[in-house]
């Protein structure tokens, strides 16, 4: 077999073939169709949103792309030197890791579904032919863009330092800097590429916060940090009041060990801020947080990080229902971190800074709705008996249905021209019934997982 | 064929390697020992390019490989590592397979491999569902596959049966009479004094004692010349050991 040959085979095994070798059929069809879907119903919303507010159409089509190249870069991230590390193992050259990675792309479904659904979106709902012209570019300059850091990461990985991150900034910076050039050059109206410097700005903000998140935290998963996670859950497993100790484990998750979940909502906003100002915030956040939450939260925290929390002492029984205090405390946090967004609302509204009351609203109640939903479909959908976590066909259709629901509910609350009052009033109602009734399941289910654990201590002694 | 002077390396604080120094010839054996976790297989990453050394040299083959294992140097060599990662998602012979076409290598070999170490039966069977010995069989025809030079072998005898031990003993030492050169890192002590013809033994970092094997029976209380040797040195034995 000839080394291309070998390179190309690899490559289909990675994009396809290794789904179809674990007979993972459904997250061949998430990963390759839903996923696409995904991304481009989230564009079809930021279009939406945007085209129906005081942005320029324009704008419309070349934020999703702003948008997917910085989650591209945040996500990502961790896997940007796939096939670079096959170097350090065979004898393999750069040129041989680019094709390997150019026939991962090309042999990739997903990457035409998402790119085809944009071209439909800004075509058929924008009437812009132009945005060929423009999309085309973008994704050239997007996938240059990814591939130099791509490279650039496998240059610096031996040292772990924010060098990496600093070199991709500014090759971002200039890339992104020519495109308007280059755009320019092709007689393209300046007001079809304006936002392409807010995706400048967006990119570079992105990599600013990586350099200050590896400088400030660095990478600290060290034995010690296995050791207090232990004891927290020994604790929280043997103590009656063991809620209060989950809470407390989960807040040292979060800020020790996964401080993303929290910096990335406060870099979002900041993003969004230099985008577009306030007003870009007020009506983008109601839109993309419900989503995010529903897609990270609902997708990822509830099933495939659950190992990093699943608890070293329990046993296979009780992960279970350890996943299901988990979820419960995250909805808790999550609705705690919304009711303050809220607050702020009220007071910028006071204040007469900005009309987001409504937006926040929505937040709420798209909250309240969601994170029980998602906690509960991806207990019962997404993981199997044996433990392993994976995408099921039935699973992909309730989230898909819960993804109905909140555009819906954006419809229905559009339409009703809610009273700004009465929509407070409901949206506090339901985050305080969410609240109580995850505080409730987590009683309930503490009390169940003592129970059971004092059954088979009394089976042991007997 | 292979020179270290003076090798260090560190994991951030934790000095893991300091001042290695040693050589092996072509058609030596040689058995890197020591206690766990005292860097061994560290060692073996550090000589085969997956981690950069902070200080010293290393030659293989004539050439400087300290900073950097060119593509020859990398077709010499040839390293037995865990399938981590995609691959273990692999069949055996997908894994083997795509080995063998970064090489030019035609699939007649992986059979013949195959057909050798006793896992025909589960070539089509994925890596990740087949059992300890059969991976290692796997890693270690991976790593020969392209016959090289130079050969490094981190616990090859680890989980595998008294059969394909003896094929790979069988196969060890038919590779140092063609002229080249062998690392092994074990823990199988009397495999070691069989087939190995020279030894280093690292503690705390450095090499602590280092020469040559004699093929010896083991004494009265059933313990070999090395495990002795190997006892003294870590265990912090004044008397200076020696095989004779």
């Amino acid at each position: 077999m000839k080394k291309n040959q070998a390179l190309l085979k690899h490559s289909l095994f990675y994009t396809i073939g290794q789904y179809i070798a674990e007979k993972s059929i459904s997250a061949l069809v998430f990963m390759i169709v839903f996923e696409a879907a995904l991304w481009a119903m989230l564009s079809f919303f930021i279009n939406d949103q945007i085209s129906n507010s005081m942005f320029m159409r324009c704008s419309a089509f070349v934020i999703p792309i702003c948008f997917k190249c910085f989650f591209a870069i945040i996500e990502k991230y961790g896997e940007l030197s796939i096939g670079f590390n096959l170097k350090d193992y065979f004898p393999i050259k750069n040129k041989d890791i680019i094709k390997l990675r150019l026939y991962s792309k090309i042999l990739n479904p997903s990457e035409y579904f998402f790119w085809a659904a944009i071209c439909f979106f800004s075509f058929k709902l924008f009437e812009l032919r132009i945005a060929f012209i423009v999309l085309f570019l973008a994704t050239l300059v997007y996938y240059f863009v990814f591939e130099l850091l791509a490279f650039i990461s496998y240059q610096f990985e031996k040292f772990e330092s924010p060098v990496k991150e600093i070199m991709a900034l500014l090759i971002s910076c200039i890339l992104f800097t020519v495109m308007p050039a280059i755009l320019n050059y092709f007689n393209i109206p300046q007001k079809y590429y304006t936002c392409v410097y807010n995706v400048i700005i967006a990119i570079a903000l992105v990599l600013i916060f990586r350099v200050l998140f590896v400088l400030l935290f660095g990478k600290k998963r060290d034995k010690k940090i296995l050791h207090r996670k232990t004891k927290i859950r020994h604790i929280s497993n043997s103590i009656p009041s063991a809620r209060w100790m989950l809470v407390k484990k989960d807040l040292l998750y979060f800020t020790k060990d996964k401080k993303s979940v929290l910096l990335f909502p406060v870099i979002y906003l900041v993003i969004f801020y230099f985008i577009g100002g306030f007003e870009l915030i007020s009506s983008i956040l109601p839109i993309y947080f419900p989503l995010e939450f529903a897609i990270a939260y609902g997708f990822n925290y509830f099933g495939h990080d659950n190992e990093t929390l699943t608890t070293i002492l329990l046993s296979p029984l009780s992960k279970k229902e350890i996943i299901q205090e988990k979820n419960g405390l995250y909805a808790t946090l999550s609705l705690g971190f919304s009711i303050i967004c809220f607050g702020i609302s009220i007071a910028l509204k006071i204040l007469a800074l900005s009309d987001t009351i409504y937006y926040f609203s929505f937040v709420l109640i798209s909250l309240s709705i969601m994170l029980p939903l998602c906690s509960k479909f991806s207990i019962k959908y997404y993981h199997r008996a044996n433990g392993k976590s994976r995408y099921t066909i039935r699973f992909m259709f309730i989230s898909i249905g819960l993804l109905s629901i909140l555009s819906l509910l954006n419809s229905i609350l559009v339409a009703l021209e809610f009273n700004q009052s009465v929509l407070l009033l409901v949206s506090i109602l339901l985050a305080t019934i969410a609240i109580y009734r995850n505080c409730f399941s987590v009683d309930h289910l503490i009390n169940k997982l003592h129970k059971n654990e004092r059954n088979i201590l009394n089976k042991l002694l007997q | 064929m292979i020179e270290i002077k003076d090798l260090a390396f560190s994991y951030k604080e934790k000095e893991v390697l300091k001042n290695i120094s040693f050589a092996a010839d072509a058609g030596d054996i040689l058995a890197i020992l020591g206690k766990n976790a005292v860097g061994k297989t560290t060692l073996i990453n550090v000589l085969t390019g997956l981690l950069e050394a902070q200080a010293g040299n290393i030659f293989i083959c004539g050439e400087d490989t300290t900073k950097k294992l060119t593509e020859t140097i990398k077709s010499k060599i040839g390293v037995m590592r865990p399938i981590v990662g995609v691959f273990e998602k692999m069949t055996c012979l997908q894994y083997l397979e795509f080995v063998a076409g970064l090489y030019g290598i035609s699939r007649a070999k992986i059979l013949e491999l195959s057909e050798k170490y006793q896992f025909s039966s589960e070539l089509t069977r994925m890596i990740k569902k087949c059992s300890t010995g059969t991976r290692k069989k796997v890693e270690f025809c991976a790593a020969i596959i392209h016959d090289p030079l130079v050969l490094f072998l981190d616990e090859p005898f680890e989980s595998v049966d008294p059969v394909v031990v003896s094929e790979i003993k069988e196969y060890i030492r038919n590779f140092s009479k063609n002229g080249r050169t062998i690392l092994i890192t074990s823990h199988i002590l009397d495999i070691v004094q069989n087939i190995c013809t020279k030894y280093i033994i690292i503690d705390n970092g450095t090499v602590v004692h280092s020469g040559e094997i004699a093929n010896s029976t083991p004494s009265a209380n059933d313990v070999t010349e090395l495990e002795r040797i190997l006892l003294e040195t870590v265990n912090g034995n004044e008397k200076e050991p020696s095989i004779t």
